[in-house]
């Protein structure tokens, strides 16, 4: 469990190693690619309720839920589910790491 | 925070997808067969390493490496189903995003994939790994189910260069085989 998703500020010299910050739009892409984009609105929709977010913008934390309440419907989702939850806390991670470079 | 008078799913409107960022990686890592795979042989299970980490401890005594890992490659990210020596922040995430993975090679080429210095291994590219963990060699075989599919990769890292020798190779395949069969034992599902 990530306790802390609000990435530290980068120090000047931090580098993205090819990770930009994870959104909602990149989630649902590679949903979409796994189950169609119908399908995709659909699951999305019932995650974010699930999570308590069903309408606005997503924080990092916020997308972090969703992904976690996606995760309980198994299968291929599930497996899209923990992609998106292993970026967010890469993402985050080592921006705390480079903070301590 | 959100205040919301009820959580019921709300009708989102349909949106264009254009290729996220990961999309530049090879179509094998977004086969849905293989992806499929991953879901049907459990290989996201938690309880999973309690079946894995023998194995993985032994890879590393066996190959004098310090860190080890039963890697599962998909689309966008790496998981690890069981680990020994990795740095905190990357044990903490539970896996890499698929940008950073070494294993992705093992599994698109269903060959292994040999490192002996990542600092000169064009493969590789920026990776934090390298960077700011100093991972320097590296040697990852496929993991394949039954069925055909290449799912991850079993491998070991160390943080000096090295050179792997047809042996190594060899009880690094054995592990996998080894992998693979507590796998699909957990799974339920028939072995190799």
């Amino acid at each position: 469990m990530l306790l802390d998703l609000a990435p530290p500020a980068a120090p000047p010299d931090a580098k993205s190693y090819a990770l930009a910050e994870p959104t909602e739009h990149d989630a649902r892409a590679a949903l979409a690619e796994v189950v169609g984009a119908a399908d995709a609105d659909a699951c999305w929709a019932r995650a974010r309720a699930a999570a308590g977010h069903p309408t606005g913008p997503l924080s990092l934390d916020a997308l972090w839920r969703v992904a976690q309440a996606l995760a309980a419907d198994g299968g291929m989702i599930a497996v899209t589910a923990r992609s998106l939850g292993i970026r967010i806390r890469s993402f985050v991670l080592l921006q705390q790491r480079q903070c301590q470079s | 925070m959100i205040a919301a008078a009820s959580t019921a799913p709300v009708s989102l409107p349909p949106m264009s997808f254009p290729a996220p960022a990961a999309s530049a990686q090879p179509a094998a890592l977004r086969d849905p067969a293989r992806l499929g795979a991953i879901a049907s042989h459990d290989l996201l299970a938690p309880q999973l390493a309690d079946s894995l980490q023998t194995l993985v401890d032994r890879a590393a005594e066996r190959l004098r490496m310090p860190i080890a890992l039963v890697s599962v490659v998909m689309a966008e990210a790496q998981h690890f189903a069981a680990a020994r020596g990795l740095p905190d922040w990357v044990a903490e995430a539970g896996g890499t995003p698929i940008e950073w993975s070494f294993c992705r090679h093992a599994v698109t080429s269903g060959e292994p994939f040999l490192v002996e210095d990542a600092r000169v291994e064009p493969r590789i590219g920026e990776n934090p790994l390298v960077e700011l963990e100093h991972v320097r060699s590296y040697a990852g075989v496929p993991l394949v189910t039954p069925d055909g599919h290449t799912v991850g990769a079993v491998c070991v890292l160390d943080t000096t260069p090295r050179t792997f020798s047809d042996d190594d190779v060899a009880a690094l395949r054995a592990c996998a085989g080894e992998v693979m069969a507590a796998v699909c034992a957990r799974a339920g599902t028939p072995a190799a």
